[in-house]
């Protein structure tokens, strides 16, 4: 009885199996047609309890405000032994992504947010992993994940979605997800985001570009997900104080815009 | 004193060698003449085997740092009807175009780029069993220029370029310059082979999981246009 099921989801009572959330494991439990646990997950069945839920679960969240700040995940890439590009002959880009994160965790938090960062100084990212990165991300749930870099080619700031094929919504759950296109149901409200962030950072006078590539940072992550990259502008550096704190603030302004948008739901933690 | 009939018998002989030294000297003088029109002339040699290469229009993608973008961009070149060595030839060109320094995606290597390239047809299944022992003279994994046109009709290819691991280690680190070079490739194979539908790297080899620390070279892409309009937003 899938309508059942979805009265259930709407109280917010798990219901035991095939519960019809669409993260990428209970997806998979319930797609693969050879488990045991299959009496009341027949194929159609599951599909249409994936289908409704997914329909319904981001108005259920709308309709119930949640009682906690919303979180901003920022994600200073590299750290540790992976240094990153090199901007300049002294200057590695795990520098200038952590300063770049901790300036921007500041201004969001000012802004009401609860932000969670990947790593704090660049050693402590020593033993993270891609997936670890990953992993905290997805738990958090987070209304945006935002991953930083920097580079010493490309001038101005470039924005990067992720290139998978966006997933009707209809089919979330539908099928087994793999752990490197968890991004896929999410890309439509990731452009949304990288679209919402690029005005913003050019009406702050910044030169922006966005366009979608394949990262694996992005590709695994159940949130909408902008990866910014931030290049020299001028005489200046990525690590230039007056231009980064003009991005983040750029950044911050359009996050808080994004708290109230429609397409702003947060993950539902796809862990590996 | 010296026969008289000896005396006339040098002086023939005499005789004989400075005509024969004054036509090989004119035949030398003949063919000075010739060797020189020749390198002064303006058209090439015939190459052995010249009905096989001829110049066409191949169209390259080419990337542009500053601008962010991705452009077409039509070139006459040789190239020879193998399929593989058609696409390597292709792809040194237009690696050849970003070793330049006045390129507008400069990119720095020594050498060649490429290891090699090859196209498999697809769908990549294990190969079944042989009913029979005759169908086997039919199945090949190297296509041939006519095989490549007739499987191409039914699944198309997937073409994998073997990078060399010197070009990756010296290619620049960074989202959009790592991007630009592979949509790049991707956007070149598209515009010129039309029955290749997936594209896949390795780097000398092996799967390598990013090119220079960002994009992710260890998936399959679809082979499509990667033309790219300038987003850039300019106060
Ligand atoms: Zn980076």
């Amino acid at each position: 009885m899938p309508w059942i099921r979805a009265f259930f989801l709407l109280l917010g009572i798990p219901t035991e199996e095939c519960s019809g959330v669409f993260i990428a494991e209970n997806a998979h439990r319930c797609g693969s047609p050879t488990l045991h646990r299959q009496k009341k997950c027949s194929k159609p069945a599951s599909f249409a309890a994936a289908a409704v839920a997914a329909l319904l679960l981001p108005a259920a969240r709308a309709q119930t405000p949640a009682p906690q700040q919303p979180v901003i995940l920022l994600d200073a890439a590299h750290g540790g032994p992976d240094t990153g590009a090199r901007l300049t002959e002294k200057l590695p880009e795990r520098e200038v992504t952590i300063a770049f994160a901790n300036r921007l965790q500041s201004l969001l938090i000012v802004r009401g947010f609860k932000v969670v960062l990947t790593h704090t100084t660049p050693d402590d990212a020593a033993n993270l992993t891609g997936d670890g990165r990953v992993e905290l991300a997805n738990r958090s749930g987070a209304m945006a994940c935002i991953t930083l870099h920097a580079s010493g080619n490309a001038a101005g700031v470039h924005l990067f979605t992720s290139a998978l094929p966006e997933t009707e919504p209809a089919l979330q759950g539908a099928k087994p997800v793999p752990w490197n296109e968890a991004q896929a149901p999410w890309v439509t409200r990731s452009l949304r985001l990288a679209s919402e962030l690029q005005a913003a950072i050019s009406r702050s006078h910044t030169p922006v570009t966005s366009s979608r590539t394949w990262l694996a940072a992005l590709d695994s992550l159940a949130c909408p997900a902008v990866a910014i990259e931030l290049g020299p502008l001028d005489d200046a550096t990525a690590q230039d104080p007056a231009y980064q704190q003009r991005v983040a603030e750029a950044i911050a302004g359009a996050l808080l815009f994004w708290r109230g948008h429609p397409n702003a739901v947060t993950g539902t933690g796809a862990v590996r | 004193m010296i026969p008289r009939y000896q005396r006339i018998l040098f002086l023939a002989l005499m005789t004989l060698s400075v005509l024969m030294a004054g036509y090989l000297w004119r035949v030398h003088q003949r063919t000075i003449a010739r060797l020189n029109s020749i390198s002064s002339a303006a058209t090439p040699i015939e190459a052995p085997g010249g009905a096989t290469i001829q110049t066409e229009a191949v169209t390259f993608l080419l990337a542009d740092d500053a601008a962010g973008t991705i452009t077409p961009s039509d070139r006459q070149i040789a190239l020879p009807n193998e399929p593989t060595i058609r696409l390597r030839a292709i792809l040194e060109r237009l690696f050849s175009d970003y070793g330049q320094t006045d390129s507008r995606h400069p990119l720095k290597f020594d050498g060649s780029a490429i290891a090699d390239v090859f196209f498999l047809p697809l769908p990549l299944t294990p190969p079944k069993p042989p009913e029979s022992g005759y169908k086997n003279t039919e199945e090949k994994t190297t296509p041939s220029p006519t095989a490549f046109t007739d499987m191409a009709a039914r699944n198309g290819y997937m073409a994998v370029i073997n990078l060399r691991q010197s070009f990756a280690d010296a290619h620049p680190s960074g989202i959009e310059v790592e991007t630009l070079t592979v949509l790049s490739i991707l956007g070149t194979v598209h515009a010129n082979f039309p029955q290749v539908s997936r594209i896949r790297f390795l780097v000398d080899g092996k799967t390598r999981p990013t090119l220079a620390g960002h994009f992710s070279l260890d998936r399959v892409y679809p082979s499509t246009d990667t033309t790219l309009q300038s987003t850039k937003e300019i106060p």
